[in-house]
């Protein structure tokens, strides 16, 4: 069996169609490693490209994201069972007084399109959660996002609070949002800024040593 | 009281500035409901509204901007609707007086639309006929459905509206430029824009809460290719900057009302304020007006 057919079906944003071809995927005895690197990472790659290029938008992105998901589903028990790790894990969030989340819903989703493993603590996150989430999950790195030029001080706070517990290095941050500029997130303390949710997660594979 | 259809045709209009980031330089704080301060603390928003009307504006915005089912449940608040709206049209009412009109703030539920988000079109829909049937009975002079990022939603306000309402609607949505120039976070340029929202049934369209004055007059410019559609530009004073842990907008209202200036050029038609505008920078586009 082709793979390639299931990536187009994640690149053009084929639910079913990501759905069917992974079942047969699985079916054929392709390994579930190869079937998500393949195809499922694969297309999100190129979704992300075409993204940063603005050959496409946020529709777009987020149907192709769905798709990848549900190749995901039926991929994920097997992926475990298999002992096959992923890229790395990441907290992510809306800061604190921050209720805007369909960013953070896009970089989530491309996270975990690129193989990353995603705690999401949803929205109005206080710092305290960041850390504690970190800690518990032992990821590797925190995204945080916000809207509001009101709320993107908060971000601040994590950052100091994780230096707090001698987990600044150990955890990276990231930091991204409409009003977020590389700038900022210098000024605030945090490893890196994200202009969109492709290049969160360029960041993140540099921050696991992948790019 | 002119009508603002009748208004438009013989000179541009003043709206007002910032709401929100007024109430958070009032005590709001970060993640509280700014809606629910018309019940709580309805003298703060009647200061900031009487501000705007003593900066001669020719309208003032209820501060109705996330007072829609879907947003104030995100509060629990959406039992308190008819109340939140009731008593923010009054605010408005008794700061304009006889002085100025007032106009409803329809902003977004902050969902996305199925397929690319969770929520039905049915339920967003229904969302704007709470709020537009709640807006009618409680009586304003038009509407402005703004802030928008998903074409298709400020399509379902304007219908909820017109369901209700007879009086008339802008319609305004936030676009930023990237390579391929000006775009709606959803992909939607402004001449895409500009025409649906006409077919849609708005009187008047046009772009709030963008960078700034020279970005809108850029839109505004691209909207007049597809439409003689009256035009309009509520731009934000700048993109924030930090100073000292403070978020600084950098346009000060004789900068803003300069880059206004353009917009006017651009043949606008109601001119205002979004994020990080004050009475001073609506009093500084007041006097290049004319107006006082």
């Amino acid at each position: 069996m082709d793979l390639n057919e299931l990536k187009q079906a994640v690149i053009a944003g084929d639910m079913a169609g990501a759905r069917n071809l992974t079942q047969k995927a699985i079916e054929a005895g392709i390994d579930p490693g190869t079937i998500l690197n393949e195809a499922l990472v694969a297309g999100m790659d190129v979704v992300g490209e075409l993204f940063k290029a603005n050959e496409i938008y946020v529709p777009e992105v987020l149907l192709s994201a769905k798709s990848m998901q549900q190749g995901m589903q039926l991929l994920k028990p097997l992926l475990v069972k298999g002992g096959i790790e992923p890229r790395g894990k990441v907290v992510v969030g809306t800061v604190r007084g921050d209720l805007h989340d369909i960013g953070k819903n896009l970089v989530a989703m491309m996270l975990e399109g690129a193989g990353f493993e995603i705690i999401d603590l949803g929205n109005d996150v206080a710092p305290e959660s960041f850390v504690e989430a970190a800690a518990q999950s032992e990821a590797s790195i925190i995204g945080m996002s916000a809207l509001l030029t009101t709320t993107m001080y908060v971000m601040k706070e994590t950052i100091d609070l994780l230096k707090a517990h001698g987990l600044d290095g150990k955890v990276k941050t990231m930091v991204g949002g409409a009003p977020v500029t590389q700038a900022f997130a210098d000024e605030i303390g945090a490893d890196g800024y994200g202009d969109d949710a492709a290049s969160a997660v360029d960041l993140a594979k540099r921050f696991v040593g992948l790019a | 009281m002119t009508e603002l259809l009748e208004l438009v045709e013989l000179r541009p209009i003043l709206g007002d500035g910032a709401m929100g980031t007024m109430l958070l330089a009032r005590g709001l704080q970060m993640g509280d409901c700014p809606e629910a301060w018309n019940l709580d603390h309805p003298d703060v928003v009647k200061g900031i509204h009487d501000d705007y009307v003593a900066a001669s504006c020719d309208f003032i915005e209820t501060n109705t901007f996330g007072a829609n089912p879907i947003k104030l449940s995100r509060f629990a608040l959406e039992g308190k609707i008819e109340e939140i709206i009731a008593s923010a049209v009054d605010i408005a009412r008794r700061a304009a007086g006889e002085r100025c009109m007032v106009a409803a703030s329809i902003g977004p539920t902050g969902a996305l639309l199925q397929p690319y988000g969770d929520i039905s079109r049915e339920k967003v829909a229904d969302a704007f006929r709470v709020t537009a049937r709640l807006v009618e009975k409680a009586g304003v002079d038009f509407f402005i459905v703004e802030t928008m990022s998903d074409l298709e939603e400020a399509k379902l306000a304007i219908g909820a509206i017109k369901e209700y309402s007879r009086k008339p609607i802008v319609a305004t949505m936030a676009f930023s430029k990237g390579a391929k120039g000006y775009r709606s976070m959803m992909g939607a340029t402004p001449q895409q824009a500009a025409l649906a929202l006409v077919d849609a049934g708005a009187h008047l369209v046009g772009t709030n809460c963008c960078a700034g004055p020279l970005e809108a007059a850029e839109i505004l410019s691209e909207m007049r290719q597809t439409t003689d559609c009256p035009l309009v530009a509520q731009p934000n004073a700048g993109l924030p900057k930090l100073e000292g842990g403070n978020a600084i907008y950098p346009e000060t209202p004789e900068s803003f009302a300069a880059g206004m200036e353009k917009v006017l050029a651009e043949g606008a038609s109601i001119i205002g304020g979004c994020c990080g505008t004050t009475p001073e920078h609506i009093r500084e586009i007041a006097l290049l007006m004319g107006k006082c």
